[in-house]
Protein backbone atom coordinates (compact mmCIF):
# COMPACT_ATOMS: atom_id res chain seq x y z
CA UNK A 1 0.00 0.00 0.00
CA UNK A 2 1.06 3.70 -1.34
CA UNK A 3 1.59 5.84 1.64
CA UNK A 4 -0.97 8.27 -0.34
CA UNK A 5 -3.51 5.38 -0.63
CA UNK A 6 -2.84 4.42 3.30
CA UNK A 7 -3.74 8.24 3.77
CA UNK A 8 -6.93 7.92 1.62
CA UNK A 9 -7.62 4.59 3.37
CA UNK A 10 -7.34 6.35 7.03
CA UNK A 11 -8.97 9.19 5.98
CA UNK A 12 -12.23 7.32 4.42
CA UNK A 13 -11.97 5.13 7.16
CA UNK A 14 -12.20 8.07 10.31
CA UNK A 15 -14.86 9.25 7.75
CA UNK A 16 -17.23 5.82 7.68
CA UNK A 17 -16.32 5.79 11.65
CA UNK A 18 -17.41 9.75 12.31
CA UNK A 19 -20.58 8.52 10.02
CA UNK A 20 -21.43 5.65 11.88
CA UNK A 21 -20.71 7.36 15.37
CA UNK A 22 -22.45 10.41 14.27
CA UNK A 23 -26.15 9.22 12.53
CA UNK A 24 -27.24 7.24 15.26
CA UNK A 25 -26.30 10.13 17.57
CA UNK A 26 -28.12 12.57 14.78
CA UNK A 27 -30.98 10.96 15.09
CA UNK A 28 -31.10 10.34 18.83
CA UNK A 29 -31.04 13.33 19.00
CA UNK A 30 -34.16 13.80 16.60
CA UNK A 31 -35.99 11.23 18.42
CA UNK A 32 -35.48 12.95 22.45
CA UNK A 33 -36.51 16.38 20.56
CA UNK A 34 -39.44 14.75 19.18
CA UNK A 35 -40.10 13.44 22.38
CA UNK A 36 -39.80 16.72 24.05
CA UNK A 37 -42.10 18.07 22.10
CA UNK A 38 -44.74 16.06 22.94
CA UNK A 39 -44.53 16.69 26.48
CA UNK A 40 -43.06 20.15 26.22
CA UNK A 41 -41.72 22.20 29.67
CA UNK A 42 -44.33 22.75 32.29
CA UNK A 43 -47.68 24.29 31.95
CA UNK A 44 -49.64 23.90 34.63
CA UNK A 45 -52.34 26.19 32.30
CA UNK A 46 -52.50 23.29 30.03
CA UNK A 47 -53.97 20.79 33.37
CA UNK A 48 -55.89 23.71 34.64
CA UNK A 49 -58.95 24.37 33.07
CA UNK A 50 -60.35 28.12 33.81
CA UNK A 51 -63.22 27.48 31.52
CA UNK A 52 -64.18 23.66 33.22
CA UNK A 53 -67.25 23.95 34.59
CA UNK A 54 -67.63 20.60 36.98
CA UNK A 55 -70.76 18.60 37.29
CA UNK A 56 -70.51 18.75 41.17
CA UNK A 57 -68.71 21.17 43.24
CA UNK A 58 -66.89 20.09 46.57
CA UNK A 59 -68.44 22.21 49.41
CA UNK A 60 -68.35 22.02 53.35
CA UNK A 61 -71.13 19.17 53.00
CA UNK A 62 -68.53 16.68 51.03
CA UNK A 63 -65.81 14.88 52.83
CA UNK A 64 -62.81 16.12 53.81
CA UNK A 65 -60.36 13.94 51.28
CA UNK A 66 -56.72 12.90 51.88
CA UNK A 67 -54.05 11.93 48.82
CA UNK A 68 -51.77 8.89 50.02
CA UNK A 69 -49.34 9.72 47.05
CA UNK A 70 -46.86 6.54 45.76
CA UNK A 71 -43.92 8.64 44.68
CA UNK A 72 -42.72 11.70 46.80
CA UNK A 73 -39.98 13.83 47.25
CA UNK A 74 -37.04 14.59 49.76
CA UNK A 75 -34.19 17.09 50.70
CA UNK A 76 -31.90 16.66 53.20
CA UNK A 77 -32.73 17.66 56.72
CA UNK A 78 -29.71 20.78 56.49
CA UNK A 79 -31.45 21.77 53.29
CA UNK A 80 -34.87 22.05 55.11
CA UNK A 81 -33.08 24.14 58.19
CA UNK A 82 -34.55 20.99 60.61
CA UNK B 1 -38.99 2.20 40.47
CA UNK B 2 -40.76 5.29 42.67
CA UNK B 3 -38.88 8.63 42.31
CA UNK B 4 -37.44 11.59 44.73
CA UNK B 5 -34.97 13.93 43.86
CA UNK B 6 -36.11 14.28 40.45
CA UNK B 7 -37.09 17.92 41.66
CA UNK B 8 -35.04 21.16 41.60
CA UNK B 9 -33.28 19.57 45.17
CA UNK B 10 -32.04 17.14 43.25
CA UNK B 11 -28.75 14.88 43.90
CA UNK B 12 -26.79 13.27 41.94
CA UNK B 13 -26.84 9.54 42.75
CA UNK B 14 -23.64 9.06 41.37
CA UNK B 15 -22.05 10.79 43.73
CA UNK B 16 -21.37 9.14 47.03
CA UNK B 17 -23.47 11.63 49.19
CA UNK B 18 -26.05 11.65 46.25
CA UNK B 19 -26.37 7.48 46.75
CA UNK B 20 -25.79 7.58 50.37
CA UNK B 21 -28.62 10.25 50.65
CA UNK B 22 -30.61 8.02 49.10
CA UNK B 23 -30.07 5.37 50.78
CA UNK B 24 -31.80 4.58 54.02
CA UNK B 25 -29.39 4.63 56.64
CA UNK B 26 -27.98 1.61 58.03
CA UNK B 27 -27.37 1.53 61.63
CA UNK B 28 -24.00 -0.02 63.12
CA UNK B 29 -25.80 -2.10 65.95
CA UNK B 30 -28.29 -3.95 63.67
CA UNK B 31 -25.62 -6.75 63.63
CA UNK B 32 -25.78 -7.47 67.35
CA UNK B 33 -29.50 -7.25 67.63
CA UNK B 34 -31.92 -10.73 67.68
CA UNK B 35 -34.00 -11.22 64.77
CA UNK B 36 -37.14 -9.97 66.67
CA UNK B 37 -35.47 -6.64 67.73
CA UNK B 38 -34.05 -5.95 64.37
CA UNK B 39 -37.39 -6.22 62.55
CA UNK B 40 -38.89 -3.96 65.45
CA UNK B 41 -36.09 -1.97 64.71
CA UNK B 42 -36.34 -1.73 61.10
CA UNK B 43 -38.87 0.83 60.81
CA UNK B 44 -37.81 3.29 62.91
CA UNK B 45 -34.40 4.12 61.23
CA UNK B 46 -33.91 7.80 61.61
CA UNK B 47 -31.64 9.55 58.84
CA UNK B 48 -31.19 12.90 57.55
CA UNK B 49 -33.99 12.92 54.75
CA UNK B 50 -36.96 14.33 54.99
CA UNK B 51 -40.03 13.97 52.74
CA UNK B 52 -41.29 17.27 51.14
CA UNK B 53 -44.19 16.24 49.43
CA UNK B 54 -45.94 14.68 46.54
CA UNK B 55 -44.04 14.54 43.36
CA UNK B 56 -46.00 17.05 41.79
CA UNK B 57 -43.93 16.69 38.57
CA UNK B 58 -41.22 14.68 37.05
CA UNK B 59 -38.64 16.08 35.19
CA UNK B 60 -35.79 15.27 33.19
CA UNK B 61 -32.97 16.77 31.00
CA UNK B 62 -32.01 14.96 28.15
CA UNK B 63 -30.82 17.54 25.30
CA UNK B 64 -33.86 18.85 26.18
CA UNK B 65 -35.74 19.15 29.42
CA UNK B 66 -39.06 16.76 29.59
CA UNK B 67 -41.74 17.63 31.85
CA UNK B 68 -44.51 15.71 33.16
CA UNK B 69 -47.50 16.25 35.42
CA UNK B 70 -47.79 13.24 37.78
CA UNK B 71 -49.73 14.36 41.39
CA UNK B 72 -50.07 17.59 39.87
CA UNK B 73 -52.73 16.25 37.58
CA UNK B 74 -54.42 14.51 40.10
CA UNK B 75 -54.48 18.03 42.55
CA UNK B 76 -54.88 20.48 39.85
CA UNK B 77 -58.01 18.36 38.92
CA UNK B 78 -59.57 18.03 42.87
CA UNK B 79 -58.94 21.83 42.94
CA UNK B 80 -60.90 22.84 39.91
CA UNK B 81 -63.60 20.70 41.39
CA UNK B 82 -63.66 23.37 44.16
CA UNK B 83 -61.67 21.02 46.93
CA UNK B 84 -59.24 22.94 49.12
CA UNK B 85 -55.50 22.20 48.86
CA UNK B 86 -53.72 22.01 52.13
CA UNK B 87 -51.72 23.81 53.20
CA UNK B 88 -52.68 26.54 50.74
CA UNK B 89 -48.80 27.39 49.43
CA UNK B 90 -49.76 24.06 47.28
CA UNK B 91 -52.60 26.08 45.46
CA UNK B 92 -50.67 28.94 45.02
CA UNK B 93 -47.52 26.90 43.73
CA UNK B 94 -50.22 25.15 41.30
CA UNK B 95 -51.78 28.24 40.42
CA UNK B 96 -55.28 27.11 41.33
CA UNK B 97 -57.80 28.81 43.30
CA UNK B 98 -57.40 28.20 46.94
CA UNK B 99 -61.71 27.86 47.50
CA UNK B 100 -61.98 29.12 50.91
CA UNK B 101 -65.29 27.15 51.03
CA UNK B 102 -64.70 24.18 49.68
CA UNK B 103 -64.26 20.58 51.49
CA UNK B 104 -60.19 19.92 52.68
CA UNK B 105 -57.98 18.13 50.41
CA UNK B 106 -55.01 17.59 52.78
CA UNK B 107 -52.02 15.34 51.38
CA UNK B 108 -49.92 12.74 53.29
CA UNK B 109 -46.01 13.22 52.57
CA UNK B 110 -43.85 10.00 53.42
CA UNK B 111 -40.88 8.78 53.18
CA UNK B 112 -41.17 5.95 50.59
CA UNK B 113 -38.36 4.03 51.66
CA UNK B 114 -39.41 3.08 54.59
CA UNK B 115 -41.31 0.44 56.09
CA UNK B 116 -45.24 0.67 55.13
CA UNK B 117 -46.74 -0.32 58.36
CA UNK B 118 -44.65 2.34 60.43
CA UNK B 119 -44.95 4.77 58.29
CA UNK B 120 -48.87 3.67 58.47
CA UNK B 121 -48.82 4.94 62.44
CA UNK B 122 -48.06 8.52 60.91
CA UNK B 123 -50.99 9.09 58.92
CA UNK B 124 -52.47 12.02 60.15
CA UNK B 125 -55.62 11.95 60.34
CA UNK B 126 -56.20 12.26 64.34
CA UNK B 127 -54.84 15.82 63.16
CA UNK B 128 -57.10 16.27 60.85
CA UNK B 129 -60.24 15.15 62.39
CA UNK B 130 -59.24 18.17 65.03
CA UNK B 131 -59.04 20.59 62.54
CA UNK B 132 -61.87 19.61 60.21
CA UNK B 133 -64.26 19.69 63.52
CA UNK B 134 -62.56 23.04 64.49
CA UNK B 135 -63.67 24.70 61.17
CA UNK B 136 -67.23 23.24 61.30
CA UNK B 137 -67.60 24.53 64.73
CA UNK B 138 -66.39 27.91 64.17
CA UNK B 139 -68.23 28.23 60.69
CA UNK B 140 -71.59 26.39 61.73
CA UNK B 141 -71.75 26.31 65.18
CA UNK B 142 -71.72 22.29 65.86
CA UNK B 143 -69.32 20.09 65.77
CA UNK B 144 -71.41 17.22 66.87
CA UNK B 145 -71.15 15.25 63.52
CA UNK B 146 -68.45 12.77 63.23
CA UNK B 147 -65.59 13.68 60.91
CA UNK B 148 -65.12 11.04 57.76
CA UNK B 149 -62.84 11.05 55.18
CA UNK B 150 -62.45 9.99 51.90
CA UNK B 151 -58.93 8.74 50.70
CA UNK B 152 -57.31 8.68 47.11
CA UNK B 153 -54.27 6.44 46.88
CA UNK B 154 -51.89 5.79 44.10
CA UNK B 155 -49.39 2.91 43.61
CA UNK B 156 -47.55 2.41 46.68
CA UNK B 157 -49.92 4.36 48.79
CA UNK B 158 -52.53 1.89 47.77
CA UNK B 159 -50.94 -1.18 50.06
CA UNK B 160 -50.22 2.19 52.69
CA UNK B 161 -53.88 2.62 52.39
CA UNK B 162 -55.19 -1.05 52.94
CA UNK B 163 -52.79 -1.86 55.77
CA UNK B 164 -54.48 1.60 57.59
CA UNK B 165 -57.53 0.16 57.05
CA UNK B 166 -57.23 -3.23 58.43
CA UNK B 167 -55.18 -2.86 61.39
CA UNK B 168 -54.94 0.98 62.12
CA UNK B 169 -52.35 2.72 62.77
CA UNK B 170 -50.42 -0.11 64.69
CA UNK B 171 -47.57 -2.49 63.48
CA UNK B 172 -49.35 -6.10 63.75
CA UNK B 173 -45.75 -7.61 61.66
CA UNK B 174 -44.38 -8.21 65.54
CA UNK B 175 -46.79 -10.35 66.45
CA UNK B 176 -45.50 -13.87 67.49
CA UNK B 177 -48.70 -15.65 66.97
CA UNK B 178 -49.11 -14.23 63.92
CA UNK B 179 -50.61 -11.92 61.76
CA UNK B 180 -53.40 -11.29 63.53
CA UNK B 181 -56.69 -11.13 62.49
CA UNK B 182 -58.47 -7.93 60.31
CA UNK B 183 -60.37 -5.53 62.77
CA UNK B 184 -60.75 -2.90 60.13
CA UNK B 185 -59.59 -0.61 63.06
CA UNK B 186 -58.61 2.27 60.49
CA UNK B 187 -61.66 1.97 58.48
CA UNK B 188 -63.74 3.12 61.35
CA UNK B 189 -63.45 7.16 60.13
CA UNK B 190 -63.16 6.64 56.62
CA UNK B 191 -65.95 6.26 54.00
CA UNK B 192 -64.72 5.97 50.70
CA UNK B 193 -60.82 4.21 49.92
CA UNK B 194 -60.17 4.96 46.57
CA UNK B 195 -57.15 2.91 45.06
CA UNK B 196 -55.50 4.16 42.19
CA UNK B 197 -52.73 1.46 40.53
CA UNK B 198 -52.43 -0.34 44.03
CA UNK B 199 -49.94 -3.03 43.30
CA UNK B 200 -51.74 -5.02 45.89
CA UNK B 201 -50.45 -8.73 44.51
CA UNK B 202 -46.94 -7.23 44.58
CA UNK B 203 -44.81 -6.12 41.57
CA UNK B 204 -42.53 -8.16 39.98
CA UNK B 205 -40.48 -5.12 39.50
CA UNK B 206 -39.82 -5.07 42.76
CA UNK B 207 -38.32 -8.63 42.89
CA UNK B 208 -36.20 -7.53 39.63
CA UNK B 209 -34.75 -4.19 40.71
CA UNK B 210 -34.08 -5.60 44.17
CA UNK B 211 -32.10 -9.04 42.42
CA UNK B 212 -30.55 -7.05 39.61
CA UNK B 213 -30.96 -3.03 39.86
CA UNK B 214 -32.83 -0.73 37.98
CA UNK B 215 -31.30 0.89 35.06
CA UNK B 216 -33.61 2.79 32.42
CA UNK B 217 -32.35 5.45 30.00
CA UNK B 218 -34.03 8.57 31.50
CA UNK B 219 -32.77 7.70 34.80
CA UNK B 220 -30.06 7.21 36.84
CA UNK B 221 -29.05 3.57 37.68
CA UNK B 222 -30.52 2.21 41.16
CA UNK B 223 -28.27 -0.03 42.32
CA UNK B 224 -29.16 -3.47 44.16
CA UNK B 225 -26.73 -2.44 46.91
CA UNK B 226 -29.03 0.92 47.23
CA UNK B 227 -32.21 -0.84 46.66
CA UNK B 228 -31.07 -3.11 49.70
CA UNK B 229 -31.86 -0.50 52.10
CA UNK B 230 -35.59 0.02 50.81
CA UNK B 231 -37.44 -1.43 53.13
CA UNK B 232 -40.72 -0.89 51.22
CA UNK B 233 -39.45 -2.85 48.32
CA UNK B 234 -39.77 -6.07 49.57
CA UNK B 235 -43.00 -5.08 50.93
CA UNK B 236 -43.84 -4.77 47.16
CA UNK B 237 -42.88 -8.37 46.39
CA UNK B 238 -45.40 -10.49 44.84
CA UNK B 239 -46.82 -13.50 46.94
CA UNK B 240 -45.16 -16.68 45.83
CA UNK B 241 -47.03 -18.49 43.79
CA UNK B 242 -46.63 -21.33 41.07
CA UNK B 243 -45.35 -19.95 37.66
CA UNK B 244 -44.00 -17.02 39.13
CA UNK B 245 -40.86 -18.17 38.43
CA UNK B 246 -40.04 -20.80 35.85
CA UNK B 247 -36.89 -22.37 34.60
CA UNK B 248 -35.75 -22.77 30.88
CA UNK B 249 -38.46 -25.25 30.38
CA UNK B 250 -40.91 -23.59 31.06
CA UNK B 251 -41.18 -25.65 34.66
CA UNK B 252 -41.82 -23.34 37.70
CA UNK B 253 -39.37 -23.08 39.86
CA UNK B 254 -39.70 -22.50 43.81
CA UNK B 255 -37.64 -20.18 45.40
CA UNK B 256 -38.14 -18.35 48.62
CA UNK B 257 -37.46 -14.73 47.70
CA UNK B 258 -38.16 -13.69 50.92
CA UNK B 259 -35.49 -16.05 52.80
CA UNK B 260 -31.84 -13.49 52.86
CA UNK B 261 -29.90 -16.99 52.54
CA UNK B 262 -31.29 -17.95 48.90
CA UNK B 263 -29.96 -14.30 47.97
CA UNK B 264 -26.75 -14.56 49.59
CA UNK B 265 -25.80 -18.16 48.07
CA UNK B 266 -27.06 -17.28 44.58
CA UNK B 267 -25.37 -13.64 44.88
CA UNK B 268 -28.60 -11.48 43.90
CA UNK B 269 -28.43 -7.79 45.01
CA UNK B 270 -26.12 -6.54 47.58
CA UNK B 271 -24.49 -10.54 47.13
CA UNK B 272 -23.84 -9.83 43.91
CA UNK B 273 -20.04 -9.12 43.40
CA UNK B 274 -19.79 -5.79 41.74
CA UNK B 275 -21.89 -4.74 44.51
CA UNK B 276 -18.48 -4.00 46.68
CA UNK B 277 -17.84 -0.86 45.28
CA UNK B 278 -21.36 0.35 46.10
CA UNK B 279 -21.65 -0.48 49.37
CA UNK B 280 -18.27 0.90 49.91
CA UNK B 281 -20.24 4.16 49.14
CA UNK B 282 -23.45 3.46 51.19
CA UNK B 283 -20.76 2.61 54.38
CA UNK B 284 -17.76 5.03 53.87
CA UNK B 285 -17.01 4.84 57.07
CA UNK B 286 -16.53 0.90 57.38
CA UNK B 287 -13.03 -0.17 56.10
CA UNK B 288 -13.54 -3.97 56.50
CA UNK B 289 -15.55 -5.09 53.77
CA UNK B 290 -16.67 -8.45 55.46
CA UNK B 291 -18.13 -5.85 57.98
CA UNK B 292 -19.60 -3.31 55.32
CA UNK B 293 -22.00 -6.59 54.28
CA UNK B 294 -22.69 -7.82 57.69
CA UNK B 295 -24.14 -4.76 58.51
CA UNK B 296 -25.71 -4.15 55.16
CA UNK B 297 -26.82 -8.35 55.88
CA UNK B 298 -28.30 -7.84 58.98
CA UNK B 299 -30.34 -5.01 57.75
CA UNK B 300 -31.62 -6.82 54.74
CA UNK B 301 -32.57 -9.91 56.23
CA UNK B 302 -35.20 -8.02 58.74
CA UNK B 303 -36.57 -6.21 55.87
CA UNK B 304 -37.11 -9.65 54.25
CA UNK B 305 -38.82 -10.97 56.88
CA UNK B 306 -40.59 -8.17 57.56
CA UNK B 307 -41.55 -7.84 53.76
CA UNK B 308 -43.31 -11.26 53.92
CA UNK B 309 -45.14 -10.63 57.05
CA UNK B 310 -46.73 -7.33 55.12
CA UNK B 311 -47.64 -9.50 52.49
CA UNK B 312 -49.56 -11.81 54.24
CA UNK B 313 -50.92 -9.36 56.17
CA UNK B 314 -52.21 -7.88 53.28
CA UNK B 315 -53.38 -11.27 52.06
CA UNK B 316 -55.29 -12.73 55.02
CA UNK B 317 -58.66 -13.16 54.41
CA UNK B 318 -61.06 -11.33 56.12
CA UNK B 319 -65.11 -10.30 55.85
CA UNK B 320 -65.58 -6.61 54.09
CA UNK B 321 -65.60 -3.59 56.84
CA UNK B 322 -68.90 -2.46 57.42
CA UNK B 323 -68.99 1.02 56.34
CA UNK B 324 -66.67 1.97 54.29
CA UNK B 325 -66.52 1.17 50.25
CA UNK B 326 -63.33 0.33 48.63
CA UNK B 327 -63.04 1.71 45.01
CA UNK B 328 -60.21 0.54 41.94
CA UNK B 329 -59.05 2.58 39.10
CA UNK B 330 -56.74 -0.09 37.18
CA UNK B 331 -55.02 -0.33 33.53
CA UNK B 332 -54.87 -3.25 31.34
CA UNK B 333 -53.77 -2.44 28.38
CA UNK B 334 -49.91 -2.51 28.50
CA UNK B 335 -47.74 -5.49 28.84
CA UNK B 336 -46.34 -5.30 32.33
CA UNK B 337 -43.63 -7.36 33.78
CA UNK B 338 -45.02 -10.20 35.71
CA UNK B 339 -42.84 -12.94 35.82
CA UNK B 340 -38.92 -13.65 35.65
CA UNK B 341 -36.91 -16.76 34.29
CA UNK B 342 -34.70 -18.46 36.25
CA UNK B 343 -31.13 -19.67 34.76
CA UNK B 344 -28.46 -22.16 36.40
CA UNK B 345 -24.73 -20.74 35.80
CA UNK B 346 -22.52 -23.51 36.96
CA UNK B 347 -24.56 -24.15 40.67
CA UNK B 348 -26.00 -20.58 40.44
CA UNK B 349 -29.50 -19.08 39.96
CA UNK B 350 -29.61 -15.51 37.63
CA UNK B 351 -33.09 -14.56 37.76
CA UNK B 352 -33.89 -12.81 34.56
CA UNK B 353 -36.64 -10.50 33.71
CA UNK B 354 -37.49 -9.08 29.90
CA UNK B 355 -40.09 -6.65 30.30
CA UNK B 356 -40.08 -7.41 25.87
CA UNK B 357 -41.05 -10.75 26.26
CA UNK B 358 -44.95 -11.80 25.93
CA UNK B 359 -44.03 -14.46 28.59
CA UNK B 360 -42.58 -12.82 31.28
CA UNK B 361 -45.78 -9.87 30.76
CA UNK B 362 -49.50 -9.70 31.38
CA UNK B 363 -51.84 -6.92 31.12
CA UNK B 364 -51.59 -3.95 32.93
CA UNK B 365 -50.24 0.09 33.64
CA UNK B 366 -46.65 -0.62 32.84
CA UNK B 367 -45.50 -1.05 36.27
CA UNK B 368 -48.62 -2.84 37.99
CA UNK B 369 -50.55 -6.13 36.15
CA UNK B 370 -54.04 -6.06 36.54
CA UNK B 371 -54.16 -9.69 38.35
CA UNK B 372 -52.33 -7.44 41.05
CA UNK B 373 -53.90 -4.22 40.84
CA UNK B 374 -57.52 -6.27 41.37
CA UNK B 375 -55.68 -8.87 44.63
CA UNK B 376 -56.71 -11.48 42.03
CA UNK B 377 -56.74 -14.86 43.48
CA UNK B 378 -57.63 -17.40 40.76
CA UNK B 379 -54.22 -19.09 39.34
CA UNK B 380 -53.34 -17.06 35.97
CA UNK B 381 -54.48 -17.18 33.07
CA UNK B 382 -57.62 -15.58 35.13
CA UNK B 383 -60.54 -17.75 34.54
CA UNK B 384 -64.13 -17.47 35.78
CA UNK B 385 -65.33 -15.08 38.06
CA UNK B 386 -63.35 -12.32 40.03
CA UNK B 387 -62.16 -14.01 43.59
CA UNK B 388 -60.48 -11.46 44.95
CA UNK B 389 -58.86 -10.71 48.66
CA UNK B 390 -59.83 -7.19 48.29
CA UNK B 391 -64.06 -6.58 48.68
CA UNK B 392 -63.71 -3.86 45.35
CA UNK B 393 -67.33 -2.01 45.82
CA UNK B 394 -66.79 -0.85 41.98
CA UNK B 395 -63.58 -1.06 39.41
CA UNK B 396 -62.97 0.67 36.70
CA UNK B 397 -60.09 -0.21 33.51
CA UNK B 398 -58.33 2.79 31.95
CA UNK B 399 -55.93 2.41 28.98
CA UNK B 400 -53.26 4.31 30.40
CA UNK B 401 -49.85 4.12 32.15
CA UNK B 402 -49.38 3.71 35.82
CA UNK B 403 -48.45 7.67 36.33
CA UNK B 404 -50.52 8.36 33.67
CA UNK B 405 -54.15 7.88 35.29
CA UNK B 406 -53.26 11.14 37.23
CA UNK B 407 -54.30 13.42 34.84
CA UNK B 408 -56.34 10.99 32.49
CA UNK B 409 -59.49 12.91 32.35
CA UNK B 410 -61.77 10.16 32.38
CA UNK B 411 -59.97 8.62 35.49
CA UNK B 412 -60.63 12.47 37.23
CA UNK B 413 -64.52 12.63 35.93
CA UNK B 414 -65.55 9.30 37.73
CA UNK B 415 -63.25 9.72 40.92
CA UNK B 416 -65.14 13.31 41.20
CA UNK B 417 -68.61 11.50 40.49
CA UNK B 418 -67.37 8.65 43.74
CA UNK B 419 -66.83 11.92 45.44
CA UNK B 420 -69.02 14.27 45.08
CA UNK B 421 -72.31 12.47 43.63
CA UNK B 422 -72.54 9.15 45.56
CA UNK B 423 -73.68 7.94 48.92
CA UNK B 424 -71.85 6.64 51.27
CA UNK B 425 -72.05 2.91 52.32
CA UNK B 426 -73.17 3.94 55.75
CA UNK B 427 -76.30 5.48 54.17
CA UNK B 428 -77.27 3.29 51.99
CA UNK B 429 -80.76 2.10 52.61
CA UNK B 430 -79.93 -1.66 51.38
CA UNK B 431 -77.71 -2.37 53.89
Amino acid sequence: MSPRLSRVSRCSLRLCLLLCFLAPSLIGCRAVRTVAAKYPAPDIEQIYLPHAQPTAEAGTEHNPVVVIPGFGGSELRDASGG
Amino acid sequence: MWGARFTDDSLSFGRPEGLRALALEVPQDFVSLPSSEAMARIGRVEDDVVPTGPLLFFRTEVLAEVELPVYAGLLVGLATAGYRLEPPELADRLRVPRNPEGAPCFVFSYDWRRDLATTAEELFLDEAEARVSQERLEREGSNAEAVRFDLVAHSMGGLLTRYYLRYGARDVLLAEEGIPEVTWEGARRIDRAILVAPPNRGTAKALRNLANGEDSFFLPAYEPALVATWASVPQMFPPPEPGLLRDESGRSVDLDYFDASIWREHRWGPYRPEQDDVIARLLPRVEDPDERLRRLSAFFEASLKRGERFVRALNSPAPPPPRTSIHLFTGDADATLARGRVVRKNSLFQLVFQESSPLHTEPGDGSVTRRSALADLRPAPSRGRLRSSVPWTSIVFLSDRHAGFLSNRVFQDNLLYLLLETSPVRERDDL
